[in-house]
């Protein structure tokens, strides 16, 4: 009997894979993964958001919004100083309100914010704000009136759930993916979704602009400078569209324009003057 | 800040990518060369895997000799093992750790031999373990050992 150590045949326990390209080609496939998954989560969410019950929406908003707030907008807390602009800004979001239909049991409750940010919002359980650096650029009621009344379109869109429960979930998948040692940054996961919620987003907000012109016409009896906000802001620096969670502002006006002439508001009328303390405000004492 | 940090860590990965790139393929291709011409050395030292020595044979006993070696896998590796543990398939990346390491252990094996004066080594085996079981975040590493029965002249 003979015994020979042969010469180990190359090739066969290590295949002759270019390493690099492995890399690539897995490394494209668990991006669209993520991207798929990060994008249907988002959906999903929002989907869950939007058509939640409104008394979860409340309960929410309880838990993460109220317990903020500094301010009371009744009560001895109120702030001497900023309680009547509270109180103004309710009442003319109650007018505003009572010409769109928001979910029962929802209810728009308004905040004057001290900050000098030309800016207002919507969050969770009916609640907006209005920034006082936006109040200030403010020459009329109705101009005032436009930017509340696109805000509590979206308390009635739903608008703030349903982006709470897109974030929500995608945030949870994100959190899933990194925590499990699959070594994926959380990056590729939030990434390509940012800039799909902002495409998402931007139809949302035209939507909101419709809704707010209607309740503008039916409170005013017309839609005169229902843009005066938006030109206010034009000469601001503004994000490229595709970046912008908001569609461009010329854009926006272009389109009140128009869908005041498709539905025969009268683009002229008479302006109403901004109540005494949101007056004060706005002309700068 | 948040971002800074995100975009710092994102970075850290792409420099340990390419540092593992880089350095694994070195160490990898140095090694190889050293194993061929080791392999070269030693082929007149007979490894076998008979569990019986041929009655042929010249034979004054027999005494166990063993070869072990620990290797790691490079970052870039694991990370590519990674992605491909997420649509299966064969782990191109591990088939060269394993590999080289098994080699190694044989050729250690057979140094050992060669000091003993022996020229066959019977009823080789191969035991291999992975030693960073369990801790997710450690550095793939493995210990394969090889040993056998070296006949003595």
């Amino acid at each position: 009997m003979e015994f020979r150590n042969p010469r180990v045949p190359e090739g066969i326990n290590v295949s002759r894979h270019s390493p690099l390209y492995e890399f690539f080609l897995l490394g494209l496939g668990a991006l669209l993964l993520f991207a798929a998954l990060g994008f249907a989560s988002l959906f999903l969410g929002s989907l869950l958001g939007r058509y939640a019950p409104v008394a979860w929406e409340n309960a929410v908003a309880g838990v993460i919004i109220e317990g903020r707030l500094t301010k009371g907008r009744d009560g001895a807390e109120a702030d001497s100083d900023s309680a009547p602009l509270h109180e103004e800004l309710q009442a003319l979001a109650d007018r505003l309100a009572g010409h769109m239909a928001l979910p029962a049991g929802l209810t728009v409750k308004a905040h004057y914010l001290d900050s000098d940010e030309v800016n207002a919002f919507a969050t969770v359980g009916g609640h907006i704000f209005i920034a006082r650096g936006l109040i200030e650029r403010m020459p009329h009621e109705n101009a005032l009136a436009m930017v509340v009344a696109h805000e509590i379109a979206h308390v009635a869109h739903r608008d703030p759930a349903a982006a709470l429960g897109g974030v929500v979930l995608l945030q949870a998948l994100a959190a899933l993916v990194t925590t499990s040692g699959s070594q994926v940054p959380e990056e590729l996961i939030l990434g390509p979704n940012a800039l799909l919620l902002s495409s998402f987003s931007r139809e949302v907000e035209r939507e909101a602009d419709a809704a707010a012109l209607e309740a503008l016409a039916g409170l005013y009896g017309h839609v005169a400078e229902a843009s005066t906000f938006f030109e206010a802001v034009l000469g601001l620096p503004q994000p490229p569209e595709l970046l912008s969670s908001h569609p461009l502002t010329q854009e926006r006006i272009d389109e009140i324009g128009e869908t005041a002439r498709e539905r025969d508001w009268p683009l002229r009328g008479e302006t109403t003057p901004l109540t005494p303390a949101l007056a004060r405000l706005a002309a700068g004492g | 800040m948040e971002i800074f940090a995100d975009l710092f860590g994102l970075i850290l990965i792409v420099l340990f990518l390419v540092l593992g790139y880089g350095f694994g393929r070195l160490a990898e291709a140095r090694h190889y060369r050293s194993i061929r011409r080791r392999e070269e050395a030693f082929s007149d030292l007979i490894i076998v895997c008979c569990k019986t020595v041929p009655e042929s044979l010249p034979n004054s006993g027999g005494q166990m000799v063993r070869g072990s070696v620990v290797v790691s896998v490079d970052y870039f590796k694991r990370f590519v093992a990674r992605l491909r543990m997420i649509f299966g398939g064969r782990v191109h990346t591990y088939e060269s750790l394993l590999d080289r390491g098994r080699r190694e252990a044989l050729l250690r094996m057979q140094a050992e031999a060669r000091k003993l004066g022996a020229t066959m080594i019977f009823n080789t085996r191969f035991e291999t373990s992975s030693i960073s079981k369990g801790r997710g975040q450690s550095v793939g590493c493995v210990e394969v050992l090889a040993y056998g029965t070296a006949i003595l002249p």
